[in-house]
């Protein structure tokens, strides 16, 4: 087995580079801030966490900033983690596991669509007809 | 309640993280079974009244959550720790910083599963980058050991907020704990040219610090 060292992994990003400038970024930015408190982590946040990295990193979203906070006081509906996207409202989403991490990431971050079912800060009236589209 | 140990150590490390300490060093030792963690940081530290009290499951640090009276995190360390009869400490002083470390035996009945170390290493360093402090992690298990740095990293794969970057740190991090395993079941080139689309040699030859 070959030990990886940090000049290979600059060599990997360079050719992850090359990858990513074929692709279709949109060119939006954006954020996923992921809450990582102890009720967070307790709730398995860091499932979320890796599902997110994973799947922007397939999707090739380099503009999608992956962060994460303490406690957004919604210990009740952990792992939460709000999306801040341009020409979105900004949304907390609750009870966020791994597949529905992926299913934001496809819906609400690549469609444009709220992932309804998961909602827990309710947007504004004027987007409603959004939630309504993305709603099962 | 935390599943696992490695949950313990990311919630030592966000407490660090959280006082907006610059630096933070973290160290994770295990031999044989047994397990011991410390994590220090170079912030404001506490005053011994404050010390005692951050291990009142109702109390939190003035300003880290404006109206809110609890804080469970350390509480539920050292109560998981203690359940597993291991020790816990928490050593801080204004000005000097805080370090706060357990260690246990992974062996007893009531331990948790040790848990994906290269996961809580990789949310740990995102962690950092978002609230811009330096960090750096110590690992070691037995006799084998490396030594990850934030700053280090960032300037090989970028911003440790970027998805991108975040993957192959934790490729990078999986493959240093597997090297600690003994592990020669994974094939790192096939690993790593699945991650970067393209075929060929990956670089410079190892170190054995993983530098």
């Amino acid at each position: 087995m070959k030990k990886l060292t940090l000049q290979d992994l600059r060599d990997l990003r360079e050719r992850k580079k090359a990858e990513i400038a074929r692709r279709d970024t949109s060119g939006k930015t954006g954020e996923v801030i992921i809450g990582m408190g102890t009720c967070g982590i307790a709730a398995g946040a860091r499932a979320a966490f890796d599902a997110f990295v994973e799947e922007l990193d397939k999707g090739g979203l380099t503009h999608v900033v992956v962060k994460q906070t303490g406690c957004m006081g919604l210990c009740y509906s952990e792992p939460t983690v709000e999306v801040r996207m341009p020409g979105m409202p900004a949304t907390v989403y609750g009870t966020v596991t791994a597949d529905v991490a992926r299913k934001i990431v496809n819906e609400h971050i690549l469609a444009g669509r709220l992932v309804g079912d998961h909602v827990f800060d309710k947007p504004a009236a004027d987007i409603a007809p959004t939630l309504a589209r993305g709603a099962k | 309640m935390h599943g696992t140990v490695s949950d313990f150590l990311v919630e030592l490390a966000q407490n660090a993280f959280e006082a907006g300490a610059p630096a933070v060093v973290v160290d994770v030792i295990e031999r044989g079974r047994g397990i011991e963690v410390c994590v220090a940081d170079d912030g404001p530290g506490m005053d011994e009244a404050t010390r005692r009290r951050a291990l009142d499951p109702f109390f939190s640090a003035p300003g880290k959550h404006p109206g809110r009276r609890v804080g469970l995190g350390l509480p539920f360390v050292e109560q998981a720790v203690a359940q597993a009869g291991g020790t816990f400490d928490l050593a801080s002083a204004p000005g000097a910083g805080t370090s706060v470390g357990f260690a246990l035996d992974g062996a007893h009945i009531d331990a948790p599963p040790a848990g994906d170390w290269a996961g809580a290493i990789v949310s740990m360093l995102a962690m950092a980058a978002g609230a811009g402090t330096a960090l750096r992690v110590h690992r070691m298990r037995d006799e084998r050991s490396y030594a990850v740095a934030s700053d280090e990293l960032a300037e090989a794969v970028g911003p440790l907020t970027d998805a991108g970057a975040l993957a192959l740190v934790r490729m990078f991090v999986e493959n240093q704990e597997s090297a600690l395993a003994g592990d020669g079941g994974t094939d790192d080139m096939d690993l790593a040219t699945r991650h970067a689309g393209a075929a060929g040699d990956a670089g410079a030859a190892p170190r054995e610090d993983g530098r």
